[in-house]
């Protein structure tokens, strides 16, 4: 049994290989062939890799504990534009702790905290236990946790993030959600709201119908329309910096692409509204887009003197 | 965890809650050193079982396995404690260690998983909270720290790898409340 000694550094490194493999797969960046492959070729490969995924699991059920955990804790929200904050959570109890070297979540229970995007600016905010906020642009957010947690938006889209066992109220210009855990997406339309449930569910206002997964819901004037929507990709799109068209028209697709611009696109020549457009394109940088409809369509982009688009036939 | 197999699924939930029975059970034959290494083991021979739904107890066919590897390998072995060898011929593959610690001691101790991942270096600590315990994407960590999506992985990997190589020892702690045998490798010639 000689050359035990170095079987256990053996492990040690197999260890780190697997959780740099999941580590890059959770952050989508990594080759899932190559992965695969990896994990095929040893079956001390599988073994480390199911043996780091067991904690990696075990972590997700302390994001739901800890949302019980601390519930009594009383300090302020700690979101990313404040990071000073979380030196008032040193003196908190000691299990806060923990939460605090985390750059970590709490709350106080008297006043609504905010949270707010400028145009194409996009922000993931921890708001609550459990909860999890990301502002599209252009965007304002309210919240105030308790039981349930309560949500304002007041501006722009929202997608939603609620953990087992919580609970959410999301008030809107169109009226009240009740949600349950789940994944949702809020937009505001004029003075209605746009709902589309993910995963989860709930109950608007005191309707009698539940809404749920793969619902898209119009809320106006405190009244519920249901819309079908078979696919729910492109309502969520813009959390990967995308726009996603399918055969809309260029007054849709500029409405939408101008929501992420501070210099927006117009039309020059009332002919090119008609055009309809199908396609991916990233809203960070509109060049890509304007590219395509001038290899496509053979549409002129000029920049004028305040900044703005205009587009006309070339 | 969509790059989780079928048969992955099934060791997270029924294996790996056991992992302190298999480990006290190497280590009672084979000796701390290598107790480790025979559960790895064990754990690569349960990972190739191709019918593993029909296995009604995991934790008895995972003991069986760790038993017969710890036989094969005392065989093999040029010197050996004779008491062992025939203690080994003669127990049944009954589970040596009582249930009252053997059962997921700790596996699912979320206050230990806590104060482990607070005991990481700071910055990787903060990244694994802010990944896994709050919920934020990796591209938001990032932004929020301001680092790279790559850096952000890389205190994720480290971060993972040191928590799981930490309960893994853990685990060998608890080992030591079972009774056994003297661990202490007292070699005889045969």
């Amino acid at each position: 049994m000689s050359g035990l000694s170095e079987i256990p550094q053996r492990h040690a490194d197999l260890t780190d290989e697997a959780a740099a493999w999941l580590a890059a797969l959770d952050a989508g960046s990594a080759d899932v062939a190559a992965f695969e492959a990896w994990r095929e070729a040893d079956i001390r490969h599988a073994v480390a890799f199911v043996e780091v995924a067991g904690t990696w699991r075990d972590m997700d059920a302390l994001r739901i504990a800890q949302g019980d955990m601390h519930r009594d804790v009383v300090a302020e929200p700690v979101v990313a534009e404040r990071p000073g904050r979380r030196n008032i959570l040193r003196a908190a109890a000691s299990v806060a702790v923990v939460v605090v070297a985390g750059g970590g979540f709490a709350y106080r229970a008297t006043a609504r905290d905010m949270a707010t995007t400028a145009v194409g600016q996009r922000k993931t905010v921890a708001a609550a236990p459990g909860l999890s906020l990301d502002l599209n642009t252009d965007s304002r957010v309210y919240w105030k946790d308790g039981t349930p947690t309560r949500v304002w938006l007041e501006r722009g889209e929202i997608a939603v993030r609620l953990g087992r066992a919580h609970r959410l109220e999301l008030s809107t210009p169109g009226g009240r959600f009740r949600l349950e855990p789940g994944a949702y997406n809020a937009r505001l339309r004029g003075a209605g709201c746009e709902l589309a449930v993910l995963a989860g569910g709930g109950m608007f206002e005191s309707a009698a119908r539940r809404i749920g997964a793969g619902d898209v819901a119009l809320a106006n004037g405190g009244q519920l329309t249901l819309r079908d929507v078979a696919d729910l990709g492109p309502v969520t799109a813009w959390q990967h910096d995308t726009l996603v068209l399918n055969g809309q028209s260029l007054d849709y697709a500029l409405a939408e692409m101008n929501r992420y611009l501070p210099g927006k696109i117009v039309i020059g020549d009332p002919d090119l509204s008609r055009l309809r457009l199908g396609g991916t394109f990233a809203t960070t940088d509109p060049g890509e887009f304007l590219r395509a409809l001038r290899t496509s369509f053979g549409v002129r982009a000029t920049t004028s003197a305040n900044g703005g688009i205009v587009l006309t036939r070339a | 965890m969509g790059w989780l197999r079928d048969i992955d699924r099934w060791f997270l939930a029924e294996v790996l809650p056991h992992a302190v029975a298999y480990r006290a059970k190497a280590a009672h034959f084979c000796g701390r050193d290598d107790a480790d290494d025979l559960v790895q083991e064990a754990y690569a021979r349960v990972l190739k079982t191709p019918d593993f739904r029909a296995i009604v107890s995991a934790r008895g066919f995972v003991l069986t396995i760790v038993h017969n590897l710890a036989l094969e390998r005392l065989r093999r072995a040029n010197v050996v404690r004779i008491d062992l060898l025939a203690s080994l011929d003669m127990l049944d593959v009954a589970d040596p260690a009582p249930d009252a610690f053997a059962v997921a001691a700790g596996r699912s101790d979320m206050q230990r998983l806590l104060h482990l991942i607070d005991g990481l270096p700071p910055q990787c600590a903060r990244v694994l909270h802010m990944r896994k315990i709050q919920g934020m994407p990796p591209i938001a960590i990032a932004e929020a720290l301001s680092i790279s999506v790559s850096t952000v992985e890389k205190h994720i990997a480290k971060g993972l790898a040191l928590v799981t190589k930490a309960r893994r020892d853990s685990e060998a702690q608890v080992e030591e409340v079972c009774p056994a045998f003297p661990k202490s490798r007292s070699v005889t010639l045969t």
